[in-house]
């Protein structure tokens, strides 16, 4: 990593100071940093409980995509007269439905068809994409630019810090964390997520049903997922913009597994992933270098953390025993 | 309007966009036959793009442009192998991780080197004797160089697995690589040429974007095509052939957006739709392949011993 | 199950190993030049040295609640630099410095901004299309103490505004943007709208003289009114010359994709026409490919940049979109002082003289003289106001509505 920085021009201490300091150096990088953490801990939540079950869902993308196209449109379609603590819940719960109705066609036709469901969750990232398209020019547009008009103002998270831009989301993706956390150590779907994963032979004698499980598995994702995107346009933007998601999606899957899939340490992994992600748009104001190279950063760290076998998985213990 | 030139532009523009997706495809069955399920296509087809830009312009040499794929791909392909293989680490996450490691690396040398320039290109060439072809020879004269190339390379994976010896070890490393190894097989050695060729094929897929287009390399040019033609092996069940004529169905899908934007018929329907169509049609059929599942050992890493 | 097995080598010398890979990837593809990649966006060379003093600066403005002034203790008094006090500037872009596109135009200005006051310093930043990423390069740089924070890019109104309020002493420009009637915004926030479609009208009128098959279309990237007034406009331009003219169009969506607007090209020119406009980004050199391929004569018209030197024999003209000029202009009055609180800085062809559609010498030896003269004569009447191209906030249908350029009445405007 050292060397990956210093190879393209910078001195590593310079951008590791860099870093940290775009990342927590005064209130509002503070808040930026706050909000994207909310954010990837929902994503990484999307793909930490299927890979648990070790189902590919790379489709977290798509889903937080459909559950912000969802929150756009209904932020701005439903009454605005209506209360916030009538608005804003249902919104998001708009964004949840939608979100996991969109997770569940890859778990269905995996569970149904034994379709590959890495194959259908990142087809289906296309389609949400084209969908927020569609809505974002032709359904809602704003008028000049590249985004929808702006959902109501009584759909929109509460900022509860007086003059600080973060928003309660970060509390909710915190308490979703720890249902996340608690459904999956102490409930029955939790228990049977993790006997697939572990591919135990016993498990469907013990009457785990797969292909349930596989579709309760990816609503449950693509729930969180697309209250990610709820996140993100209620919270953050107040419109679906054109390329809103920043990869956020894809990040997502290497914060879960710097995690190890846990759900508490998500919290951590985000905060951590969060910090490199804005503080690396501190690095062409610092330290001269193309806030692309913040990509490349992240990357490379999680490949270094597999490669060290600080990150790794349970594999089933054969595959030739079936 | 539908007139006789238009459908005869729709099969070229068909064939076009099949070729890099192909090529991506035949590669990744290669990889995936031998167990080892490369996502970090899309970016491999970056790296190649840009190489490929980089000779073209610097050079001015389509030549060296599809050379510099092939060593990008050879030393890109053993890094992943080197992460695959050697060190067993999770192939989607690493694939996916290389994905965004390419666009911040592409991104940053264009930046740097290669912006607002366009270099060597390949044009269409005539076959003898195909060329006076009614439609035909219309259709295929337009296509360059690539698309033969990328015939001649579903031949070699069709004979590299199917007729050599080496085509029947790699896939039992694929499907059953402890009673391989019992066998006396090496899977580890088995699976690195595997994931070479695979990357040398992606990012081939990725220097024919630059040469049918100006030569110039354009940040995130691929726009997921590495993904697609992911989607594409399965549907073709690793078969050479059903890759090229299921990438070419892609293709003319993708196609499909140009001839409805010039029927008024269809201007009611989102122009969204036509550009999501072939993403819902590879869903669609995904699942409706039969025996569509992938090699029994893809995906999982190998250690030596058995676990 | 993973058996921890005894481990083969130090974990670090793993590190190092892989590292090393990478490295050779990118010497091999680069040919050695990764020590000079400090220069980032080629720009920033300066901005190095900047980094521990500013750093310092920035934290003592952490007790701020309010949405107040504290916050920009490092930028307060310089918004009004001059007399020998540096005036820094950021600039944001989607694009890249020289990709001969709005990115390359926004960078030009502020390379010419730079010549002409060398008290401005201007840093870039480019490939930004991520809102969230929009408004944390901008804090940084406000937080470092820059006076002048310029956004490229259309779709980041909302964290324009965000800027704006969180740093209520640093001066926030955002282009493109047409504020509606009545819309109010921070003291400190300039809305730029620069008349791109201005010069897609005089290409269309060159497009209609140029074209033989009396059939011209446009490529066009996605459809918003910002972006729709440039077909509609080049359409309109091209039946101020020949009100017959046939017109298509396919909106792409897609700025990048090359290979997707070559086949949209292809199909545009199996379907008879023979000058095709790129209303769209980077995507162009497909359009370029195509038309160089076609079995007859077909023109290219790229926007935005001076392109001739992509293909002289397929590009018929570009669609300069004059916006090195509005760069230009919006930095030097930032560093006067003279951008008036809530400012609205409109550019069109009665203002910006970069707005042009270049005659290149083959397209002059293939027009008659009456042609060239009735081509002068439109460009003269569009810069006087005698002809006067609609905007996208006013008229009905307004030339930011798709298909506009076919209905309004060429004669209505002042053509004929």
């Amino acid at each position: 990593m050292t060397l990956l920085v210093w190879a393209l021009g910078a001195r590593p201490l310079e951008v590791l100071q860099t870093i940290v300091v775009g990342a927590l150096g005064n209130p509002f990088n503070i808040s930026q940093t706050v909000i994207i953490t909310g954010i990837l801990i929902m994503t990484a939540l999307a793909a930490a409980i299927p890979f648990s079950a070790r189902l590919w869902n790379v489709g977290g993308e798509g889903q937080m995509t459909v559950g912000a196209v969802a929150a756009a449109v209904l932020g701005i379609v439903l009454p605005a007269t209506w209360s916030p603590w009538l608005l804003i819940p249902i919104v998001m719960i708009g964004s949840m439905v939608a979100g996991a109705l969109y997770g569940a066609i890859p778990g269905w036709l995996k569970a149904r068809f034994d379709a590959s469901e890495i194959v259908t969750t990142l087809m289906l990232n296309f389609v949400a994409l084209n969908l927020a398209t569609w809505v974002i020019f032709e359904v809602f547009p704003e008028g000049f630019v590249q985004r929808t008009i702006a959902i109501h103002v009584n759909a929109e998270l509460p900022r509860p810090m007086e003059g600080s831009l973060v928003d309660i989301g970060i509390l909710i993706a915190i308490a979703t964390a720890v249902i996340a956390w608690f459904l999956m150590k102490y409930t029955r779907l939790g228990f049977s997520i993790r006997a697939i994963g572990a591919n135990n032979p016993a498990s469907r004698l013990s009457g785990v049903r797969t292909e349930r499980v596989t579709v309760q598995t990816f609503l449950l994702a693509g729930a969180i997922a697309g209250l990610a995107g709820s996140l993100i346009v209620q919270g953050r933007d107040h419109s679906l913009l054109q390329d809103f998601s920043g990869n956020l999606g894809f990040l997502g899957i290497g914060v879960a597994l710097v995690a190890r899939l846990h759900p508490l340490w998500i919290i951590a992994s985000s905060l951590f992933f969060a910090i490199l992600r804005v503080g690396s748009n501190s690095l062409q104001a610092g330290a001269g270098l193309s806030p692309v190279v913040g990509e490349i950063v992240i990357a490379t760290f999680v490949v270094l953390l597999m490669v060290t076998r600080v990150i790794r998985f349970r594999y089933p213990e054969s595959v030739d025993a079936h | 309007m539908l007139t006789e030139a238009l459908v005869l532009a729709f099969f070229v523009i068909g064939i076009q966009l099949m070729v890099p997706i192909a090529m991506a495809a035949l590669g990744e069955a290669v990889a995936e036959k031998s167990g080892v399920l490369n996502v970090g296509i899309e970016g491999m087809m970056l790296i190649g793009a840009f190489v490929t830009a980089y000779m073209g312009i610097t050079r001015d040499s389509a030549t060296l442009g599809i050379i510099a794929a092939v060593v990008a791909g050879i030393v890109f392909g053993a890094l992943l192998a080197f992460l695959y293989v050697n060190r067993g680490t999770d192939q989607i996450v690493t694939g996916l991780m290389f994905n965004i490691f390419a666009v911040g690396l592409t991104g940053t040398l264009h930046s740097l080197y290669l912006a607002g320039q366009n270099g060597a290109t390949l044009r269409g060439i005539d076959i003898p004797g195909i060329g006076s072809l009614p439609w035909i020879g219309e259709i295929l004269g337009r296509q360059n160089l690539m698309l033969y190339l990328a015939i001649a390379m579903a031949l070699a994976v069709w004979y590299l697995l199917n007729k050599t010896w080496y085509g029947l070890y790699a896939r039992a490393a694929g499907e059953r690589p402890i009673a391989a190894e019992s066998g006396g097989l090496d899977v580890v050695r088995l699976r690195y040429p595997a994931v070479i060729v695979g990357s040398v094929f992606a990012a081939l897929g990725g220097s024919v974007l630059v040469l049918s287009t100006s030569g110039g390399f354009v940040p995130g040019m691929t726009a997921g095509r590495g993904f697609i033609a992911l989607g594409v092996v399965v549907l073709a069940r690793w078969r050479p052939v059903w890759i090229m004529i299921f990438a070419l169905g892609f293709g003319l899908t993708q196609g499909l957006q140009f001839l409805a934007a010039q029927v008024t018929a269809l201007s009611a329907v989102p122009k969204q739709f036509w550009v999501a169509l072939p993403y819902i049609v590879t869903v669609i059929a995904v699942v409706f392949a039969p025996g569509s599942t992938y090699p029994a050992a893809v995906g999982i890493p190998y250690r030596r011993g058995g676990s | 199950m993973n058996m921890t097995k005894p481990r083969c080598a130090p974990r670090w010398l793993l590190v190092v190993a892989v590292m090393a890979m990478f490295l050779a990837a990118c010497g091999g593809g680069t040919a050695g030049t990764a020590t000079t990649a400090g220069g980032g966006a080629g720009t920033s060379a300066p901005a190095t040295e900047t980094t521990a003093p500013s750093a310092g600066t920035t934290a003592p403005a952490a007790d701020t609640t309010a949405p107040s002034t504290e916050t920009t203790a490092a930028a307060a008094g310089t918004t009004e630099a001059s007399g020998g006090e540096a005036y820094q500037v950021a600039l944001i872009y989607p694009g890249t410095a020289d990709d001969l596109s709005w990115s390359n135009a926004w960078f030009d200005g502020a390379e010419q901004a730079m010549e002409a006051n060398p008290n401005i310093t201007v840093e870039s930043v480019e490939l930004l299309n991520d809102p969230a990423a929009v408004l944390q390069q901008g804090s940084a740089f406000a937080s470092e103490g820059f006076d002048l924070i310029l956004i490229a890019h259309g779709a980041m109104v909302e964290p324009a505004l965000t800027l704006a309020q969180q740093f209520p002493d640093v001066q926030i420009c955002l282009a493109p943007y047409n504020p509606a009637e009545g819309e109010e915004w921070p003291a400190n926030l300039c809305w730029v709208d620069v008349a791109q479609h201005n010069a897609n009208f005089f290409a269309g009128a060159l497009a209609a003289m140029v074209s033989e098959s009396g059939h011209i279309a446009s490529l066009n990237g996605f459809a918003f009114p910002a972006l729709t007034r440039q077909p509609e406009a080049f359409n309109l331009g091209a039946r101020c010359v020949n009100p017959d003219i046939t017109f298509s169009q396919q909106y792409i969506e897609t700025w990048t994709d090359t290979g997707i607007a070559k086949s949209a090209a292809q199909a545009e020119i199996a379907g008879g026409a023979d000058v095709i406009l790129s209303a769209t980004d980077s995507a162009v050199f497909g359009i370029i490919e195509a038309a160089a391929e076609a079995d007859g004569q077909v023109w290219a018209v790229p926007s935005y940049y001076e392109s001739q030197s992509l293909d002289p024999d397929h590009v018929m003209t570009s669609a300069i979109h004059g916006l090195a000029f509005a760069s230009n202009e919006i930095i030097q009055a930032g560093a006067a002082g003279e951008i008036e609180e809530s400012a609205f800085i409109d550019f069109d062809a009665t203002n910006d003289p970069e707005i042009d559609a270049p005659l290149y010498d083959n397209i002059r030896a293939m027009l008659s003289a009456d042609e060239l003269a009735q081509y002068e004569d439109i460009v003269d009447k569009v810069r006087s106001g005698e002809i006067t191209i609609p905007d996208e906030t006013t008229g009905d249908p307004t030339i930011g509505t798709e298909g506009s350029g076919g209905e309004i009445d060429p004669a209505s405007i002042g053509c004929g």
